[in-house]
């Protein structure tokens, strides 16, 4: 970081005015090829919505497996998508955590997005939860009830898939209403019953004695992944092969440790740890291994794997008319360069 | 003559006007037409124009346009006249009544400076997603500002109207109807108005977390899926509402503080 | 002494309208006042003279209701004040118009809608003799400072107090219309004969309207002297110029720069 400041200043002094700015320029390529020729500082400016479940990614940092390593990580924590899509349009965010919702929101802004590596499967994790007193008891009685989640959401095209595979489209009120709600719209009784993601699911069951009616494994995968614009992905390459490795480590350990994983979260997210740990068992934390595995759901490698959640997700948000306008192939967002250079070094 | 050079002075009064906005037209033109900002992140004029003309025609999110702009001014007018019934008597009586003020006044001193945003997930909680809700909301805003300005307007009606009022033989309830109240109205008015564009500013927050509807709804929306041209005709369409919003008060503070002689 | 003497000399046998006997006003370290002794006897023309700031606003005010003494006692009709009131009208030192009533409305403040209808005839009088015919809808952002002054003298004689209480009430007003108002003063006086205390800086005022002038000295604020004005009434302005009243005001002014 020092380093680069210098560089900076060097040039400004020597190249005064326009040139200044090549200066500038030059500087910003530097850590790639700096990395490459000696051990010199790695940064990662890294994006993740708050509030989700991006467990790896805090344990990562929490038990030092980036440092360990000699990269340094800006975490920068997003409420919603635009300020997210933005910060990558602007070059302030390299990596960003999505899901294929963040894909789209990407894309349609212009951004030439990767998904590079996929953290986790969510579906069995992501729940339908009715209220306690509700006489929802399951998804055949779910004709005239009033779900609320997040429009627009990994959730929410859970919930407009489940409709459309049980025959219900039109006769169920799905409301949007925002993750910082959803136990107020809950208790209030202003819903039936909330379409949530881990741990808040988790925790509406814990907390208030939610009765979980469906989960999303059986009508729309939800796999949480990793997006980078595509010049990110070469010039700080070495950076983000380093990143996957740490987080592959933060995967193990996770399996490994679930009761000490649930006590992070709990710290990152502001979820109750027996919420927390109450979600855990429900993701399916995807490794390398899985993503280049052709047979796994996740996959990265060929059409019947993250493609094809992606087309699922396409057809669902065009159809909500979440974006102003027709989406593109998201699946051509999916580059696996990253994480088969990964595996072929090991 | 004369005619001929008021009609000239009030053309150059419109020009002058209108300079600033088409200013600021103009370099909108220049930057998104000429290429230099990329409408990902600057529309271009007639961009926003055509959207609008979609919104129009196919709503947005399973309500019409018109939808989102009603949602928004119900709630804000609900909010601010309710807020206005009970926060200009609240005010006037804590201005002119020592012991009530003495007493309650405490309890407004503590609220005021909490911004009513922090409580949007107590009030989902209590009243549920609907209008309820976000009008509470918008009341305590407005309630607390109105509460402050006619505090403050019984303060300044000055001393020797109070003693006239008195010499006529006026005191208690009489005094505060025909000398507090209308000595406080300027006052009043002057908080109404900012009221209302508070009103406004918060109604748009309001709609945040768990709306349906309104054009707070639609730009948060908007900005979540990066639909930077529905972001642009909703930001648009809040300020031309908050215009005719606050055009209209200013018209009703002139007719009923005509006296002041402005 | 002082208040036996002005008691003698207001004295007859009815017993006196204003009853002040060693009134003290503080204002925190500003001593106001600072025992202040006299009486009003009933249709009694009172004048104050005194420099500004030696309390004559302040005495005023603590007859009307306004103000509380800090010590003494203040009676009118033998009673202690209560609250300020109709009978004892005031003329403030600064045009105290409502602003939110036009002219009309300003001089009826505080009739019922009845009484005020009884009184347009007179109402209308008193805009005539006030100069203000054409003005009756005006409100007093549309009016000059003495038009707004001439105002509050009409909404204190329409009243018919029993007592006026006016405090330099044609300071801001024009020496033609000042001279009218003094001899309108004079009518008032003549027709209804209320009790007045009237608060000038012009010692030739004083003299023309009153019966007795109590001459003030500031700091603190004390009646230096009394003295009285044994001119006859009807008073015309030609008196200005007679040896008599020359002689009160030239006691007067000796008085003063004491
Ligand atoms: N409300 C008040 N608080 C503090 N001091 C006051 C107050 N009212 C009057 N005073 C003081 O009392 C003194 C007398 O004031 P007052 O207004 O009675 O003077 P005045 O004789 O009417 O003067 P003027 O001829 O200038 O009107 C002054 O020194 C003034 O500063
Ligand atoms: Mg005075």
């Amino acid at each position: 970081m020092n380093k680069l400041n210098v560089n900076g200043i060097t040039s400004v002094l020597a190249l005064i005015g326009l040139i200044a700015a090549t200066g500038a320029h030059g500087a910003a390529s530097g850590p790639s090829s700096a990395a490459a020729s000696a051990p010199a500082p790695l940064t990662l400016n890294v994006g993740y919505t708050k509030g989700g479940s991006a467990l790896k990614w805090f344990v990562a940092q929490e038990k030092g497996f980036f440092t360990e390593r000699g990269l340094h990580v800006n975490a920068i924590g997003f409420t919603g998508g635009i300020a997210a899509a933005t910060a990558l349009k602007a070059g302030s965010v390299d990596i960003n955590l999505t899901a294929a919702t963040g894909v789209a929101t990407a894309l349609s802004a212009g951004v030439d997005i990767k998904t590079f590596y996929a953290s986790y499967d969510e579906s069995a994790a992501d729940w339908l939860v009715a209220r306690k007193d509700s006489s929802i008891t399951g998804i055949q009685n779910l004709k005239g009830a009033t779900i609320g989640t997040s429009r627009g959401s990994t959730a929410w095209v859970c919930v407009m898939s489940m409709l459309k595979a049980e025959g219900l489209v039109g006769k169920v009120d799905v409301k949007d209403i925002k993750a910082q709600a959803w136990v107020a719209a809950m208790e209030s009784r202003s819903l039936d019953a909330i379409q949530g993601w881990p741990p808040a699911a988790q925790q509406i069951v814990q907390s208030l004695g939610g009765r979980k009616i469906a989960d999303c494994s059986s009508y729309a995968r939800e796999t949480i992944i990793w997006e980078a614009p595509a010049e990110v992905l070469t010039a700080k390459k070495h950076a983000v092969l380093v990143w996957i490795a740490a987080m592959e480590k933060a995967g193990k350990w996770i399996s490994e440790n679930p009761s000490e994983a649930a006590a992070i979260w709990s710290k990152y997210s502001g979820v109750p740890a027996k919420d927390a740990a109450s979600a855990l068992p429900y993701i399916e934390w995807l490794s390398v291994k899985d993503m280049l595995d052709p047979k796994h759901p996740s996959n990265m490698v060929n059409p019947d794997g993250l493609a094809k959640q992606y087309a699922t997700y396409r057809s669902i948000l065009d159809e909500g008319k979440i974006f102003p306008a027709a989406l593109p192939d998201l699946a051509r967002s999916i580059d696996p360069s990253l994480i088969s250079e990964y595996q072929g070094h090991r | 003559m004369a005619a001929e050079r008021t009609r000239s002075a009030q053309m150059l009064r419109w020009l002058r006007r209108g300079s600033g906005l088409g200013g600021c037209l103009a370099l909108w033109c220049i930057l998104s037409y000429g290429g230099i900002v990329s409408p990902g992140f600057l529309p271009s004029p007639s961009g926003i124009v055509e959207r609008f003309i979609e919104l129009a025609e196919n709503g947005y999110a399973n309500s019409s346009l018109w939808q989102h702009i009603f949602d928004s001014v119900y709630r804000t007018l609900a909010g601010f006249v309710l807020g206005v019934a009970a926060g200009t008597p609240t005010g006037l009586l804590l201005g002119y009544c020592r012991r009530f003020d003495e007493s309650v006044g405490p309890i407004f001193s503590f609220l005021r400076p909490i911004p009513p945003i922090a409580y949007t997930p107590l009030f989902v909680l209590y009243l549920g997603i609907g209008d309820a809700s976000k009008i509470v909301l918008i009341f305590i805003g407005a309630f607390l500002y109105m509460l402050l300005s006619a505090q403050a307007g019984v303060r300044n009606v000055p001393e020797v109207l109070v003693r006239a009022g008195r010499n006529a033989g006026l005191g208690g309830a009489g005094l505060f109807v025909r000398v507090i109240v209308p000595g406080s109205l300027p006052g009043i008015m002057t908080g109404a108005r900012t009221a209302l564009s508070v009103s406004w500013a918060l109604v748009v927050a309001a709609e945040l977390i768990a709306a349906q509807a309104g054009l707070g709804y639609m730009v948060s929306s908007a900005g979540v899926f990066f639909d930077i041209r529905t972001l642009f005709v909703g930001i648009i369409l809040i300020g031309i509402v908050g215009l005719i919003l606050d055009r209209t008060i200013l018209m009703i503070e002139r007719k009923l503080l005509h006296w002041q002689g402005r | 002494m002082l208040m036996t003497a002005a008691n003698a000399m207001g004295g007859s046998a009815t017993p006196p309208v204003i009853d002040i006997a060693g009134v003290q006003k503080r204002y925190g370290h500003v001593v106001a006042l600072a025992d202040v002794s006299f009486s009003v006897a009933r249709s009694e023309v009172v004048a104050i003279v005194g420099p500004s700031g030696c309390g004559k606003s302040t005495l005023l005010n603590i007859i009307a209701g306004f103000d509380e003494p800090t010590d003494g006692t203040v009676l009118v009709h033998g009673a202690p004040i209560v609250a300020p009131g109709p009978e004892r009208s005031v003329v403030f030192q600064q045009p105290a118009l409502f602003p939110w009533l036009n002219v009309r409305r300003n001089i009826v403040f505080g009739f019922s809608r009845a009484r005020a209808a009884r009184q347009s005839a007179r109402v209308d009088e008193f805009i005539d003799i006030m100069g203000l015919r054409g003005f009756e809808a005006s409100y007093p952002y549309q009016l000059s400072g003495g038009m707004m002054q001439r105002v509050s003298i009409a909404r204190a004689l329409i009243r018919d107090p029993e007592v006026l209480l006016m405090d330099e009430p044609f300071g801001a007003l024009d020496a033609q219309t000042r001279l009218t108002m003094q001899e309108l003063l004079h009518d008032v006086w003549a027709r209804y004969a209320p009790t007045i205390v009237f608060i000038t800086h012009d010692v030739d005022e004083a003299v023309f309207v009153s019966d007795r002038i109590l001459v003030m000295s500031a700091r603190p604020g004390l009646i230096r002297d009394v003295v009285e004005v044994p001119l006859k009434r009807p008073r015309s302005y030609e008196l200005i110029m007679s040896e008599a009243f020359v002689d009160i005001k030239r006691r007067v002014l000796a008085e003063l720069h004491a």
